[in-house]
């Protein structure tokens, strides 16, 4: 036999090896890459750890006051803005829009919900270190629901049914009847008006009111702990093939199977969208174009004409500033935790070469039920994101941790449609995505 | 006798392929090191993570010990600790925190590999005014 022919031979008997090794193996997985994808299943989730900053994280009554609250629309400026009303239950608790409307315009997206109370950080930058903390942020925002703490700890007052529960979980709610010490609204927010009055109140009074608000938003924490993704078709597939199943081969499509693989390869997206929920919780600089890519304290006086323009979102760097000197951190009075428990504040990484421009990486899952994306909804499809992804653009500040992917058209695709497979229904009872 | 010839060039091809999967496989088992030593021009540095294996997305500890080449305790170092993933440009997230436990062992608080892929940890070591270095490779 020729030597030409011994080696065609030998390469096609090398191919058929590779060909029968894969289809024993379902849709060609290795050991390593079989890891990962046990890595990335919703089986592998651990329970939620506890939250030490929260006592009634886990305390059911708090979970049933918190549902209450998280749609309650009182809880704003003008009667019209819940948690919910941006977080809405049927788009897996994000509203749709690149920027969220309250009583105001946001600067950022609202963020989808189910699975976030695994994060030890919330918020785009993560400017506060627990769930009940961030819950009262929107609550005191100008743009979001607008009102103040006085307003909101004076509902819990005058509803008879709030004081009755806040009373038995929380105990006794300060007497609130001298209107006098204790303003209809006030807190320390933008509005003038009751930034005045909230300062004119005493320190004993301030920190009575104040706590009213925590223990709102320790509630609230409770409710959205429960909120979880359930097992999407991804999960079943992965499940399949851990268990040996081969029918598990038919329930992604061949071009899903294709993108999961570039997912977990090639494409590197689970370098930061690693693990169960699909994100590693960490801060990233990935380029997004800012809708300010202009910086008026640093251009020549001529250009002054321009500084009404907003600046440029500097994202972590500002919110581990901003967390650090909160009222409502891990190490502050109003949080249940011991100092051991707040590590990931007392190690936060504040350097600017790290934090500027850096963005939370958020989970995947529901990722095609809940465009617009990015922290300001730059990018209204998937297709847009992943073009992003594929060419790394210079960041407008600080520096883009990307490398260009250069992946052909069809392998975004590919990509695409695995990440549909990431879409599933709520993991909870429906009747907790109601308003009780 | 030519197909069996044949057939045993394949059997050795087939062998060679399971011995290179099996040998990647091993390979990703003892990627990520509890501990290891570096070396610098006066200094011995070992580290012991109080976690094992080597955690990922997880606030932990480590154990540095430090001794001069010759095997004797290095105390009272000031000690400055900096990394990152060199790949992606990016550095810890976290700022670790030193302090010394004595004998030549110094507590390193805070450290935390937020994803998996190469991490480099370094370790300025400052003693009697003069400062030298040390890098630990970090395979996630």
């Amino acid at each position: 036999m020729p030597l030409i022919k011994k080696l065609c031979s030998a390469i096609f008997f090398y191919f058929l090896f590779i060909l029968i090794a894969q289809a024993a193996e379902g849709h060609g997985w290795n050991e390593s890459e079989l890891a990962l994808l046990k890595l990335q299943w919703l089986g592998s989730l651990p329970a939620l750890p506890a939250d030490p900053t929260n006592k009634f994280a886990d305390e059911p009554a708090a979970a049933k006051l918190g549902h209450k609250l998280f749609f309650d629309s009182r809880f704003s400026a003008n009667g019209k803005v819940a948690c919910a009303t941006c977080h809405v239950p049927e788009k897996h608790f994000t509203d749709g829009l690149a920027k969220s409307i309250g009583v105001g315009e946001a600067s950022r997206s609202a963020p989808s919900i189910p699975g976030i109370a695994y994060s030890p950080w919330f918020f785009w930058d993560g400017h506060s270190d627990s769930l009940w903390s961030q819950a009262l942020g929107p609550l005191e925002s100008a743009v979001e629901h607008g009102g103040d703490r006085s307003q909101y700890a004076r509902i819990i007052y005058t509803d008879q049914s709030y004081k009755k529960t806040y009373e038995s979980l929380f105990g006794e709610l300060p007497d609130l009847s001298n209107v006098k010490r204790f303003p209809a609204t006030a807190g320390p927010v933008a509005d003038r008006t009751s930034n005045e009055r909230w300062q004119a109140m005493s320190e004993t009074d301030r920190k009575a009111i104040t706590r009213v608000f925590v223990n709102i938003g320790k509630a609230i924490a409770a409710y959205e702990r429960l909120l979880m993704p359930a097992p999407s078709r991804f999960d079943q597939y992965v499940e399949a093939l851990l268990n040996g199943d081969s029918a598990g081969d038919n329930i992604l499509t061949n071009d899903e199977v294709a993108g999961l693989k570039l997912f977990v390869g090639k494409a590197m997206c689970i370098t930061c969208h690693q693990g169960p929920l699909f994100t590693n919780n960490g801060f990233h600089n990935v380029g997004v174009p800012d809708p300010a890519t202009i910086k008026p304290k640093y251009l020549p006086p001529i250009f002054h004409v321009l500084k009404d323009k907003p600046a440029v979102d500097e994202g972590r760097y500002r919110g581990i500033r901003q967390a650090l000197k909160s009222e409502f951190n891990c190490l502050n009075e109003y949080s249940d935790a011991k100092e051991d428990d707040c590590a990931e504040l007392k190690f936060a990484n504040t350097k600017h070469t790290t934090t500027l421009g850096a963005f939370k990486v958020p989970s995947l899952r529901n990722v095609a039920e809940t465009a617009p994306y990015m922290h300001s909804g730059q990018f209204s499809s998937l297709r847009e994101v992943l073009q992003h992804y594929n060419t790394a653009p210079k960041a407008h500040i600080g520096h883009n941790e990307l490398l260009p992917l250069n992946l052909q058209q069809r392998e975004l695709e590919q990509i695409e449609a695995f990440l549909h497979s990431l879409s599933s229904p709520a993991g909870v009872k429906e009747n907790l995505l109601r308003q009780p | 006798m030519k197909i069996i010839h044949k057939i045993n060039h394949y059997l050795a091809g087939l062998f060679l392929l399971l011995c290179v999967s099996f040998a990647s496989t091993a390979h990703a088992a003892d990627s990520s090191p509890v501990s290891a030593t570096a070396e610098s021009v006066h200094f011995r540095v070992s580290y012991k993570s109080k976690i094992a294996p080597l955690p990922q997305n997880l606030i932990h500890s480590w154990v540095l010990h430090i001794e001069t080449r010759d095997g004797k305790p290095v105390e009272k170092a000031e000690i400055a600790v900096y990394g990152g993933m060199p790949a992606h440009k990016h550095g810890l997230p976290t700022e670790p925190q030193v302090s010394e436990i004595g004998h030549g062992d110094y507590l390193v608080e805070g450290i935390k590999f937020s994803m998996n892929g190469s991490w480099q940890l370094w370790f300025n070591i400052r003693v009697d005014g003069v400062t030298e270095q040390v890098k630990f490779d970090i395979d996630l």
